[in-house]
């Protein structure tokens, strides 16, 4: 008797589990269906279908110099704010995680402490810095190594520094907790195996690390492909990304060009992930030479 | 470079001799903490030394600082002749076994015992030749282009260390590397590692708790506590004659009698419980007098149980449980005066009755005798 009731048991469980893991799923799903499933394909249909159904949003858009001028832009800015991100913030997640738990965990409070100041406070302050009459401009005039004040604002390369400003936070976060996952015997025993330090670093620290480096220039990325407000402020109109573009045109009513562009930029994006993927694909990054 | 030269015979993992290990007065401490206090020890070319203790007795930091993991505060590590106090780990030429494997869990286990040869520069044909051939040593041929993650722990710590041999250190550093493994197990691969270190011939030191695996090893045996050596040795030495009551403790199965220094004829002698007297040993009466405690070791295999007295040493004891163990029985007895006492006796004799009155002997030179650790009676 003891025993059926036991076997009863163990049969049930599995089918409960998953119930159980459904239910718990099932909040989660139905924000994504509904605010963002939907919404995508209804964007997807729109640009197919507004004005008139057919292609010809694309066409218009392939066709169009100013357009392809702004996705090289919008691509450029992201690749290069990520690479500015890995540069930058990999020595900072490196040493974090040689500090000891409450150093450590101070100085990951300090790297994130920009996260809390409102986004808009922030590129304003940039523009006071970078400013014709800005912070920079008056030193530099004012030790007399420039006559006449520096165009640092509303170009590329302040929105270039605004953006790593704005994602370093992210990647260091990212890159830290994945650089603390590292076993320190595997590290260890590469140098008690007579590696040199950059043998080591390519060899198995690169590799170890890869998924926080996918992951990390991912989030950066994405975020930066689609961000409107940081180009608006800092490129002054003057540099247009794809998302300040979008916005123009829904001003003018055009939806499904809008909505085209869109999809191109979702299309662009998935495009650099997949290239992402690879390039920090642990088989890849062994610089070192693998022998099969 | 040699290694430009091809080579036309699979090369043999040479039988080649160890490195003999100086350690001078090595002293370490994390933080506030010392963990090492003046050490020394000399360990032979070819020898197999376990470093055995209480986890807290330094004996790993000591392994970390002879491999280059860990550099002393004060102190000199000699090896071959060498002072390698300050070289790096990678300058060392040794090899390092890990606890818990340290396989790289991005390459497979080919590559993971390629790692070592392939940063030295050797040829892609002699990789794979030595790899094959380490691989055979520990017998994971073709399981090569598994994953660390596709094997079991024993095949684990077998391409572990596979990896530590296959670039022919002179010298092999085990920490716990059978640890977490199950018992079976532990036994096969300790007698797998030690026949490979008598084939090839590098000087082995290998870091236990546990003294059972001590003794099946090691050539010598250190045991370590809060940092310092308490005694080196042979493991039957160990066993037999430990050097203090902390030894003695640690190292086996021991039961301890209190006894009392008392003057007899023209000489001390130690008085157990129940008119027992027994020799005193020339190390304990150099050093105390009458009216001083010492404790008497008996371990538990020395012990004959008989049903009538029979000669001296005796003790009385009544049987409260015995247990089978395959080739031997426990039995725990309790003296008149309260204490356990355990015996271990073969299964081959007769055992008596749990609740029966027996009388407990054994050969009085068998005896060991250690003098108390401070502040107890």
């Amino acid at each position: 008797m003891k025993k059926l009731g036991w076997q009863r048991q163990t049969r049930r469980r599995p089918y409960r589990d998953y119930l159980v893991g459904l239910a718990l799923l099932l909040p989660c799903m139905g924000v994504v269906l509904l605010f963002f499933a939907y919404p995508l394909i209804g964007v997807f249909v729109r640009s197919v279908s507004d004005p008139a159904p057919g292609l010809s949003n694309y066409v218009e858009i392939a066709s169009s110099r100013a357009f392809r001028n702004i996705l090289r832009l919008t691509v450029e800015v992201s690749v290069l704010t990520t690479v500015g991100c890995l540069i930058l913030g990999f020595p900072v997640a490196w040493y974090i995680t040689t500090l000891e738990k409450r150093r450590a965990q101070l100085f990951l409070v300090l790297s994130t402490a920009p996260l809390w100041v409102a986004i808009l406070a922030r590129l304003y302050a940039w523009t006071v810095i970078l400013g014709r009459k800005g912070l920079i401009n008056d030193s530099l005039v004012a030790i007399g190594l420039v006559q006449e004040p520096l165009d640092l604002l509303f170009n590329t390369r302040a929105i270039l520094i605004g953006m790593v400003h704005v994602m370093l936070p992210f990647m260091i976060l990212v890159l830290y907790s994945s650089m603390k996952g590292v076993d320190e015997s595997l590290i260890e025993s590469a140098d008690s195996l007579g590696a040199r330090p950059r043998q080591t670093f390519l060899r198995i620290y690169l590799p170890l690390i890869s998924p926080g480096l996918i992951a990390g220039s991912l989030l950066v990325l994405i975020m930066s492909m689609g961000f409107f407000i940081l180009p608006a402020v800092l490129g002054g109109g003057g540099d247009i990304t794809i998302p300040i573009y979008v916005l123009t045109q829904i001003r003018l009513f055009k939806w499904g060009i809008a909505s085209a562009m869109s999809m191109i930029l979702l299309i662009v994006t998935l495009a650099l992930f997949a290239l992402l993927t690879k390039v920090f694909d642990p088989k890849s990054v062994i610089v070192g030479g693998s022998r099969r | 470079m040699s290694d430009s030269i091809p080579s036309t015979e699979p090369r043999p993992l040479q039988p080649s001799m160890g490195a003999r290990i100086e350690i001078r007065g090595v002293r370490h401490s994390f933080g506030d903490v010392l963990v090492l206090d003046e050490f020394d020890l000399a360990v032979e070319p070819g020898e197999f030394v376990t470093l055995l203790g209480p986890s807290g007795s330094g004996k790993t930091t000591l392994l970390r600082i002879v491999g280059g993991l860990t550099i002393p505060d004060e102190g000199s590590v000699i090896v071959g002749g060498v002072d390698m106090t300050l070289l790096p780990a990678r300058e060392r030429g040794m090899g390092f076994v890990f606890q818990n494997y340290a396989l790289f869990p991005h390459m497979t286990v080919d590559d993971n015992v390629a790692f070592p040869l392939q940063i030295r520069g050797i040829s892609a044909d002699q990789v794979d030749r030595d790899v094959q051939r380490a691989l055979e040593l520990v017998n994971l041929e073709g399981l090569g282009s598994r994953l660390p993650k596709e094997l079991s722990g024993g095949q684990q710590q077998r391409v572990s260390l596979a990896r530590a041999l296959v670039f022919e250190p002179k010298v092999v550093l085990m920490d716990e590397p059978l640890g977490s493994l199950d018992k079976r197990l532990r036994q096969y691969l300790q007698d797998s590692i030690r026949l490979l270190q008598k084939e090839i011939g590098f000087t082995a030191v290998y870091v236990t708790h546990d003294q059972e695996e001590a003794f099946a090893m090691s050539d010598r045996i250190v045991v370590m506590h809060g940092g310092a050596v308490r005694q080196v040795g042979a493991p039957e030495t160990v066993y037999r004659s430990p050097a203090e009551h902390f030894v003695a403790d640690f190292v086996g199965d021991i039961n301890q009698i209190e006894g009392i220094l008392r003057q007899s004829g023209d000489g001390l002698v130690i008085d157990i419980a129940e008119g027992n007297t027994l020799a005193v040993p020339a190390y304990v009466s150099r050093s105390m007098g009458e009216g001083d405690r010492v404790l008497c070791g008996i371990r538990p295999e020395m012990v004959l149980i008989r049903e009538e007295p029979m000669g001296s040493p005796r003790l009385q004891a009544t049987v409260e449980l015995v247990s089978f163990h395959g080739n031997s029985y426990r039995i725990l007895s309790r003296l008149r005066d309260g204490h356990r006492f355990m015996v271990e006796s073969s299964s081959s004799l007769l055992t008596p009755a749990e609740g029966s009155t027996v009388w407990l002997h054994w050969d009085e030179e068998q005896t060991i005798v250690l003098v108390p650790p401070d502040g107890q009676p």
